[in-house]
């Protein structure tokens, strides 16, 4: 366990946190890319990490892409702080933008999944509390249905309709506009 | 809940549920998190998916978590301003998305307007060219000439005439302009409400030097709760404020209404209306306060944060902005400097100066209505970004233009503060 106030940023960045799926599976990872989760960090800071973290509502498939996320999004943030100092205003803005569109085409790429999946993650960015996980995948899902109309959302997520067809007409009626 | 128990199922039902595994989101996070994640216009259509969707949609927590995700933008609503035809009705009132497009460098920057709305008013209703807007939350309360108030949510397209509030024995008498309205969000209530003053009684004169001196006055003050069955509502009086009222626009944050002072004896003093408590309060300005009374804008609020701007003593062509945080319980604003904009180019006249963003590193200013500037703190400068009289165009939906160069008139560009919102300006949030 890395004691919290050490100051030694060394010790602090090679602490290892377990976590363990659903399905039992063991994964090592380190407090930077851990913390990346508020539900984890606030289990490292009650100091209740020691023995693994189980996340028995994630599973194994899942906590692997989550973890190849938040190593990806830790590395970014330890980057950005890292250089901010080293460079000039310039030099840092040139290197923060290659940075962003490096992140950018991680991020496009790692929604390259089916469905299921996608659901898969929200819950997970959910319940570990990834704000930038959440916000990534339910942006996807919005722009995926922003186009579509009622019947197709319906369609799409098996939902019956419960509207009688005086409501619903009188929805078209009201906001002709948002239907054209 | 399985219902494979309970009545036979259509073999079609039972293929489509086979066919689509329960691959679903649960609905505190589809409501929550996704939903708010989408254009308006998506979410106004999808009221029709079926009851949970429209409840959603309608209910205030959609829109609430939409407005804390959505980025603050500007709004831009341009108005005949011909000093002659002030009073005179159009029934053309358009709401335009302000754009600035970034060129990179600090003086490449260009601004576009983009068509929200084309003619918000219903029907055949017309309304003066003279108006003040002011926003909160994505609404938007246009006061006009002739002392109408109407509420209005560019992004949803809902509109309310409110009822008449209480004339004003000084609007006619003044050539100042139109009487202004605030729209605020009262949280310790849950609902957003418009307050205007008028006064029941003013005289004033000029003196031998022939500067106006205040005879007497007798103002009050009103406020309008939006919610449903709002015409049922009406104003209700508030306790008088404590000193006379100018017409600059007036700002709102989540704790209270700010009016600018008239007739100054604590120079350009704020009189602040407290959201909670219903009750007034006279603010000094962040010092060094000047002889130099305006009666123009001063107060702005940007995403909490309360701005006054005014010129630095003594100068015409130098203005301070100044920041006041209002977390927490704290009365009175602590002002500190922001920054000094130093338009050298001495192109202001004594006018508005009105700050329309701070993005950190940036603010966005606009001068008499029509001049829009940048300062950059990196820079430490100002630079005029377009002049919105000779540069902005206006497009209506068909293409045609809002107006040409060659017409001869002038306009008002009313930039605001505006974040695109679900907000009902009928519903209870």
């Amino acid at each position: 366990m890395a004691s919290a106030g050490s100051g030694d940023e060394k010790a602090a960045a090679a602490a290892m946190i377990t976590l363990i799926s659903s399905d039992n599976e063991k994964f090592e990872v380190t407090e930077a890319t851990a913390t990346l989760s508020q539900t984890i960090r606030h289990m490292i800071e009650d100091g209740c990490t020691d023995g693994g973290v189980p996340l028995p509502n994630v599973t194994s498939k899942i906590l692997a892409r989550v973890i190849e996320y938040c190593k990806k999004h830790a590395t970014a943030a330890a980057g950005e702080e890292g250089s901010s100092s080293s460079f000039s205003d310039a030099a840092f803005l040139e290197v923060d933008r290659a940075f962003l569109e490096e992140l950018e085409e991680f991020d496009d790429a790692f929604l390259e999944v089916d469905r299921a999946t996608l659901f898969d993650l929200i819950l997970a960015a959910n319940y570990l509390d990834i704000k930038g996980l959440l916000n990534l995948t339910c942006q996807k899902v919005a722009d995926s249905v922003k186009g579509k109309t009622p019947e197709q959302i319906r369609e799409m997520y098996n939902i019956v309709n419960d509207l009688t067809p005086e409501e619903e007409a009188e929805i078209r009626r009201e906001t002709q506009w948002a239907f054209e | 809940m399985s219902s494979s128990m309970t009545s036979p199922e259509s073999p079609e039902e039972k293929r489509c549920r086979i066919g689509a595994p329960p691959a679903a989101i649960p609905d505190d996070i589809l409501f929550g998190e996704v939903l708010p994640r989408l254009p308006i216009k998506s979410l106004v259509r999808f009221r029709s998916v079926c009851r949970a969707w429209r409840n959603a949609v309608d209910g205030g927590a959609v829109a609430r978590r939409r407005l804390a995700l959505t980025q603050l933008a500007m709004l831009v609503i341009p108005r005949e301003d011909w000093h002659n035809n002030l009073a005179e009705r159009s029934d053309e009132l358009n709401f335009y998305r302000l754009l600035l497009t970034d060129g990179g460098a600090p003086a490449a920057a260009a601004a576009a307007a983009e068509l929200l709305v084309e003619k918000a008013l219903p029907g055949s209703a017309t309304v003066t060219h003279d108006v003040v807007p002011t926003h909160c939350d994505g609404l938007v309360a246009v006061a006009t000439r002739a002392g109408e108030v109407f509420v209005c949510n560019p992004a949803t397209r809902e509109l309310v005439m409110l009822p008449p509030g209480t004339p004003s024995a000084r609007d006619d008498a003044c050539a100042w302009g139109a009487l202004p309205a605030a729209i605020a969000y009262d949280a310790s209530r849950g609902s957003y409400v418009v307050a205007r003053y008028f006064y029941r009684e003013f005289q004033e004169a000029k003196d031998a030097n022939g500067n106006f001196v205040l005879l007497n006055y007798d103002i009050g003050h009103e406020v309008f709760t939006l919610a449903a069955g709002a015409a049922a509502g009406g104003w209700e009086l508030t306790g008088d404020p404590p000193h006379p009222i100018a017409f600059a626009r007036p700002t709102c944050t989540r704790e209270a209404i700010y009016w600018c002072a008239d007739y100054p004896d604590e120079q350009n003093a704020l009189v602040r209306f407290d959201l909670r408590d219903r009750a007034f309060d006279v603010l000094p300005p962040p010092p060094p306060g000047a002889d130099n009374y305006s009666g123009e804008q001063k107060v702005t609020e940007l995403e909490g944060k309360l701005y006054y701007s005014d010129y630095v003593p003594g100068s015409d062509t130098a203005v301070d902005v100044w920041v006041a945080d209002e977390a927490g319980r704290q009365r009175r604003p602590e002002w500190k400097l922001r920054c000094r904009l130093d338009f050298d180019d001495g192109v202001l006249g004594g006018e508005s100066v009105l700050l329309v963003a701070d993005d950190g590193d940036e603010l966005l200013v606009v001068v008499d209505y029509i001049k829009l500037y940048r300062y950059s703190d990196r820079c430490k400068s100002v630079s005029l970004v377009m002049d919105m009289a000779k540069e902005l165009v206006y497009q209506r939906e068909d293409g045609s233009l809002l107006y040409g160069d060659d017409e001869g008139k002038y306009y008002k560009h009313h930039v605001l503060p505006y974040v695109e919102s679900l907000v009902s300006v009928r519903a209870r949030q």
